[in-house]
């Protein structure tokens, strides 16, 4: 996947995402143009309007069903467990590691059900967004198509969160806070 | 022997276990009572949120706050709520809900305003009174930051059809005016707030509203399971009346919780019977799709408050050292020795900063006394 930086402003403030650490740094606002990607693809741009008006979505997807078979919970297990341990390691590696596609689902959103079920969700764990966002954007088929995986900071505060846009939804039903936080970065294939 | 603490007034009452009566809210308070046991207790009440008084820890000795229009007995070191119980109904629906409205409507006596939010909680109050064709006066908040675009929505299709919109950037006034917050019998969060609450009144003035309705009850009455113990539920709890008791009622206006008004309360509860926790508020989206916006019926996206304090802190911090620096001069309690507003950023970052904010409640209160010349040696 690779990484596009959409340091922003706030307060006269500049603030972006260190790809190599994944922290988030405050600059000068006249140094910011500097920590920007110059050019967006469509996907990301258009991911970015249904982060702004995220009412164009479509609502989220509770009622789905999805056959999920025995082999690819156990992959996707194996998959989330990775992305724990190397993010212990290395920010940098563990984006490598997920940004080398192995698709399990045909959508994030199958895949979000499927972590669900592994009791891996926003409901349960509210710190585990990105080893979430990181296993889903590897595992779905559609992500690697139409998905971007977004980081936001809910500034001034420093907290940072990681959610999808996948197409027109936002495939984690269960997460109800990406709205609060501005995107500073993106991953997509 | 038992006591019958009655309290029949719309704020709430300060009941003397030793003095065995409700004692005057506007007596002088002894500094010595400044000890650091009535100051972790208050941190305890601030954290734990007390809804009965058996779990309310005195912060001046043996006084506890007695909620408006309730009534309890006092036996053997246990409190008993004898009044504002509430029993579940069954074969509720929509048109009784709308019934329990018109009649809370009838029974008020003045011109109602209702903050609007934008978010679920305040669409509801505002969507039920449409429907009975009650159109109040709508006042609330806006918000340039990009976490409140969401909310703006909602709140300019509501207030699209309405005439009376008083829209103000009234939470940017978090922790605000520290030093001009009146004097108050015991501390609370909530007078960090005063600001908010003495500019909705400055707002509605020409107005003459006697009720402003709003809706922070609901995050309990809308979210918590409820398995046939209604009583049990964490609201409202005993500092919940600090605005109204001290910036609304002193103006001849109400500041009512109206999910925690007994009838609203019990019709919620009974309706939702049976049913477990329902954090996004999916029961009442649907229950109410009716009379709200369908963004809200269809989505349940939740703006978080954390940067406004921020910015609040921000902005206050002057005002905030001094009112601490104060309450160290007076109280010599080591926790505002060489205070720092970094501790309550690092709080907020840490998860910890309800207790940060409860430490600034606490002089906020000392020093609103002092000010007052409310305080004795």
């Amino acid at each position: 996947m690779k990484y596009y930086s959409l340091a922003k402003e706030h307060r006269n403030n500049g603030w972006y995402l260190h790809p190599l650490t994944g922290s988030l740094y405050q600059v000068s606002s006249e140094a910011l143009s500097q920590f920007q990607s110059d050019i967006l693809p469509q996907k990301v741009l258009d991911a970015l309007q249904y982060c702004q008006f995220p009412y164009t979505l479509q609502p989220p997807g509770f009622e789905q069903s999805f056959a999920l078979d025995e082999k690819q919970l156990l992959s996707l297990d194996k998959f989330y467990e990775r992305i724990v341990f190397l993010r212990k390691i290395n920010y940098w590696l563990v984006n490598q590691y997920a940004g080398s596609h192995q698709p399990l689902f045909d959508n994030s959103l199958e895949a979000c059900h499927a972590l669900a079920q592994q009791n891996r969700s926003a409901k349960t764990d509210r710190l585990g967004c990105l080893n979430r966002t990181l296993a889903v954007a590897k595992s779905s088929v559609e992500f690697k198509k139409s998905g971007v995986l977004f980081i936001g900071a809910d500034l001034p505060m420093t907290n940072l969160h990681a959610w999808i846009i996948e197409k027109d939804y936002q495939p984690d039903p269960w997460d109800r806070n990406w709205i609060n936080y501005l995107p500073i970065a993106a991953y997509a294939y | 022997m038992m006591l019958l603490i009655d309290n029949p007034k719309y704020t709430t009452q300060y009941f003397s276990l030793e003095e065995k009566a409700f004692v005057d809210p506007t007596r002088k308070i002894s500094k010595r009572l400044f000890t650091a046991e009535s100051f972790s207790t208050h941190v305890e009440n601030e954290t734990c949120l007390p809804i009965h008084l058996n779990e309310y820890k005195p912060v001046l000795p043996a006084i506890y706050p007695v909620p408006a229009r309730t009534k309890w007995s006092y036996e053997d070191g246990v409190f008993t709520k004898l009044k504002k119980n509430i029993k579940l109904s069954e074969s509720l629906n929509f048109d009784s809900c709308l019934k329990n409205t018109h009649r809370l409507l009838k029974a008020t006596k003045g011109k109602i305003a209702v903050e609007i939010s934008g978010g679920l909680d305040s669409s509801i109050m505002i969507g039920m009174l449409e429907k009975l064709g009650y159109e109040p006066i709508l006042i609330g908040t806006f918000s340039d930051l990009y976490k409140f675009r969401t909310e703006k929505h909602i709140q300019e299709t509501i207030a699209s059809k309405y005439k009376n919109v008083i829209l103000s950037e009234s939470f940017l006034l978090q922790f605000t005016n520290l030093l001009e917050t009146p004097a108050h019998f015991l501390p609370s969060y909530m007078s960090l707030h005063h600001s908010i609450g003495a500019n909705t009144i400055k707002l509605l003035k020409e107005h003459d509203v006697k009720y402003v309705l709003q809706g922070v009850a609901f995050d309990s009455m809308l979210v918590e399971p409820i398995q046939g113990n209604p009583n049990e539920i964490r609201w409202p709890t005993l500092q919940d009346d600090c605005l109204n008791d001290y910036i609304f009622t002193p103006q001849g206006a109400s500041y009512i919780d109206v999910a925690a008004l007994t009838p609203i309360r019990q019709m919620l509860l009974s309706l939702r019977n049976g049913q477990p926790q329902d954090s996004q508020k999916w029961w009442a989206r649907k229950f109410f799709s009716s009379v709200i916006p369908p963004e809200l019926s269809n989505y349940a996206y939740k703006a978080n408050f954390g940067p406004l304090w921020w910015d609040g802190l921000m902005s206050s911090s002057e005002q905030i050292i001094q009112v601490v620096d104060t309450a160290w001069k007076i109280t010599s309690l080591p926790v505002f020795e060489n205070f720092k507003m970094q501790s309550l950023f690092d709080g907020m970052n840490n998860g910890a900063g309800r207790v940060g904010f409860a430490k600034l409640a606490y002089a906020n209160w000392v020093h609103a006394l002092h000010k007052a010349d409310r305080l004795i040696e």
